[in-house]
């Protein structure tokens, strides 16, 4: 049986369930717009997209549960890759439409985030990242795996942050520049 | 000891990424903020370089003064076009008025909207009423649509400068502008870039 290194295993963990808990977050937070955001990918019937919406944010919840309490681990991972994946597809779909203008419903720090093919490519580095939880990781985890599991994890999350301020900044100049032109 | 170390150099690492997201963030504020730099060319009526229109106003004095044309007196003519239900324009008048006295600019404002209204609020602001005009034939024949808006007039009667100006930053775009024979300063960003390309 392929194994992992459990301190790969833990910084996977702890980034994946930092990321849908903050996605959860975020279309909570934002649940009155949800279903106008998901209506605005234009691929369900119009009534469906409050219950998709919803949807998404059960299985984003299941995601954060499994990833957190490590069980059923290999199936929270695939959800959460599949979810991804899924995410990527409809933004691929709309790029390919030409409807780069509509929100991506990140909800991250509050702006509206156009679509881009770097947030498609994003999240393809993200169920990447995800992956090593397929495999079942070897049993018994050292201290120094802990701390390299947790601090790679954290790191990881702030550093994905980062990158999402920075394709939002990317935005706020093309538009600028756009203005003086 | 290498556990330790380890951890020190994961904390590094994480404390690291957060000061540059809030950098990152902070650039995000500063772009919103700063994003108009200068007087904002609405790019609509007579053009910054052509001859400014030629009209005869009566000020709330009473007197008449001519705008376009040679200049009676002093190097420049600043027009503001203000209206008493425009709250940005209220709050830059006091500002206006330094302004144009240290750059020594002949002011003149026009106004759009009920004469009584405006007395008071050349009262309030202590503009003497030979400096405003209740004339919006003025603010037809510049084509401005967004207020308050300026509008620099040479001695020769030439507009050497105009745009929508939100602050003192932006009025005195318009004077560097004619100092450096720029027409916007989106003309002023074009060269800027170019030269740094």
């Amino acid at each position: 049986m392929v194994t992992v290194d459990p301190s790969i295993a833990l910084a996977g963990r702890l980034l994946g369930a930092l990321i849908f808990a903050a996605a959860v977050a975020g279309k909570i937070r934002h649940r009155h717009e949800l279903a106008g955001v998901v209506a605005n990918y234009r691929l369900l019937p119009e009534p469906l997209a409050a219950s998709a919406a919803w949807t998404i944010v059960g299985l984003e919840c299941l995601v954060v549960l499994s990833l957190v309490s490590g069980v059923w681990l290999a199936a929270g991972a695939t959800l959460a890759i599949v979810l991804l994946a899924g995410f990527a597809l409809a933004m691929g779909i709309n790029l390919a439409r030409g409807r780069h203008e509509i929100d991506c419903g990140c909800f991250q720090s509050g702006l509206r985030q156009r679509l881009s093919a770097a947030l498609v490519a994003r999240n393809f580095l993200l169920a990447a990242l995800l992956t090593p939880l397929l495999a079942a990781p070897a049993p018994g985890a050292t201290a120094l795996q802990w701390v390299d599991g947790l601090g790679a994890g954290l790191a990881a999350y702030a550093l994905y942050q980062v990158l999402g301020e920075l394709l939002s900044l990317r935005h706020l100049s093309a538009a600028l520049r756009r203005r003086f032109a | 000891m290498f556990l330790v170390s380890q951890l020190m150099l994961w904390v590094a690492v994480i404390v690291l990424a957060v000061a540059v997201l809030a950098l990152a963030r902070q650039v995000g504020v500063l772009h919103e903020r700063i994003a108009p730099v200068g007087a904002l060319a609405l790019g609509r009526g007579p053009q910054t370089g052509e001859s400014a229109p030629r009209l005869t106003v009566r000020t709330l004095a009473g007197g008449a003064v001519e705008i376009g044309g040679p200049l009676p007196e002093g190097p420049l003519r600043l027009l503001f076009f203000v209206s008493p239900t425009c709250p940005i324009c209220k709050s830059l008048l006091p500002t206006v008025k330094v302004f144009a006295q240290s750059e020594r600019l002949d002011l003149l404002l026009i106004g759009d909207g009920d004469e009584d209204q405006q007395r008071q609020m050349a009262q309030r602001h202590a503009i003497e009423l030979e400096r405003f005009a209740n004339a919006p034939e003025v603010g037809r024949a510049f084509q401005v649509a967004k207020l308050p808006y300026a509008v620099l007039i040479s001695a020769a009667g030439l507009i050497v400068a105009q745009g929508l100006v939100n602050s003192r930053e932006h009025l005195e775009s318009l004077v560097t502008a004619y100092e450096l024979g720029l027409r916007s300063v989106q003309e002023y960003l074009a060269r800027r870039t170019s030269h740094s390309a």
